[in-house]
């Protein structure tokens, strides 16, 4: 009994199963089933067709390389028959399904430990390029304290700056006040010298 | 997707991509296909043949306004990568040695070689053009790299 693979999906043909198409140049394309036939005559490429194994090997979702894998062979000559070599290949290949088991198990977690790893390294990189977003740089800057006469940060920070900002206020607000008398008195005294001319003049006059 | 009469087997194109690779890759392959005795059978004599396509054009005007068309680089693309054969189907379902294709930067950039008379500009629509190769010319032809970066080959 001779299997083939699908040219498609790399599955196993088992004899009765499947289609064959040969070009007219020879060459024969064997699929394990119409799903693949159809991709075939579709023209899609099984190495971007995600569920191919051509596809899980280009991008290293599944093991390879890996000497667990290599002992499947199409042999032309067919071995005699012999008891003893029978027992232990059948003992062997218990164990190399066991190894590749685990082999394939261990590849699996190595990458997804690395997918663990590049998330944990993304993290660190939001965090340190985007904090602004979640605090605000001015709410870490320091302020001068009147009272305490001292640099104070955060809410005490915002306390001072607003009780600075009150005493700036009430300080123009003085300033305006002042300002605003000076330039009464000042009016005042124009007005009362306006006044001492007129009299002036109209004791002239008489 | 190709459309539904061109999935037919009947309707398959000249050759696949694997066919053309091999024919890029044999320059006395490439050679012949270029310069082949007038063939009136054949679309232009069989004298404006597009490797990359398997395609016989018309004319000249009709192969140089194809090669700047986009099916005709999207085949060009394709072709920088390893075709895909029953052995790595095999090779991937555990039966022999796995090896990865180059993707991305490492594909391999294809130029596909041109007879040189018909990349000169036009001298008039009318100039004749020699339908079997001259040695000189074959000879030209085999020396020039096809995988190389110079698009205007």
């Amino acid at each position: 009994m001779r299997l083939q693979k699908c040219w498609f999906c790399s599955s196993n043909i088992y004899p009765g199963h499947g289609i064959c198409f040969v070009r007219n140049d020879s060459t024969e394309f064997r699929f394990c089933r119409s799903k693949c036939h159809k991709a075939f005559k579709k023209k899609r490429n099984p190495r971007k067709t995600r569920w191919t194994k051509a596809y899980r090997m280009a991008r290293n979702k599944d093991l390879s390389q890996d000497l667990s894998l290599t002992f499947e062979a199409r042999r032309s000559t067919l071995p005699k028959y012999n008891r003893e070599a029978l027992t232990q290949t059948v003992e062997a290949m218990r164990k190399i399904v066991q190894v590749r088991q685990k082999r394939q198990a261990s590849h699996i977690l190595k990458r997804l430990a690395k997918g663990t790893e590049m998330r944990r390294l993304a993290d660190v990189r939001s965090v340190e390029q985007e904090l602004h977003l979640v605090q605000a740089p001015h709410a870490t800057r320091k302020i001068y304290d009147p009272d305490t006469k001292r640099l104070v940060a955060g809410a005490d920070a915002a306390a001072a700056a607003a009780k600075q900002q009150r005493l700036d206020k009430r300080a123009t607000a003085k300033a305006a006040a002042e300002a605003r008398a000076k330039r009464a008195k000042l009016r005042a005294k124009a007005n009362a010298a306006l006044t001492l001319d007129a009299e002036a003049m109209e004791t002239e006059d008489a | 997707m190709p459309r539904k009469s061109q999935l037919k087997t009947k309707n398959r194109p000249a050759a696949d991509l694997d066919q053309v690779a091999a024919d890029l890759a044999s320059p006395t392959r490439t050679r012949d296909l270029l310069y082949r005795q007038p063939d009136e059978d054949l679309p232009g004599a069989g004298q404006y043949y597009c490797l990359v396509c398997a395609r016989h054009m018309t004319d000249r005007q009709a192969l140089l306004e194809h090669r700047r068309g986009k099916p005709h680089k999207r085949r060009l693309k394709e072709l920088g990568d390893k075709p895909y054969a029953q052995a790595e189907a095999d090779a991937a379902g555990g039966l022999g040695v796995y090896s990865r294709p180059a993707v991305g930067d490492k594909r391999r950039r294809i130029v596909e070689p041109l007879k040189p008379e018909l990349s000169l500009p036009a001298a008039g629509s009318s100039a004749p053009i020699e339908p079997a190769a001259t040695p000189a010319k074959a000879a030209r032809l085999v020396e020039q790299p096809m995988r190389t970066g110079n698009k205007d080959l």
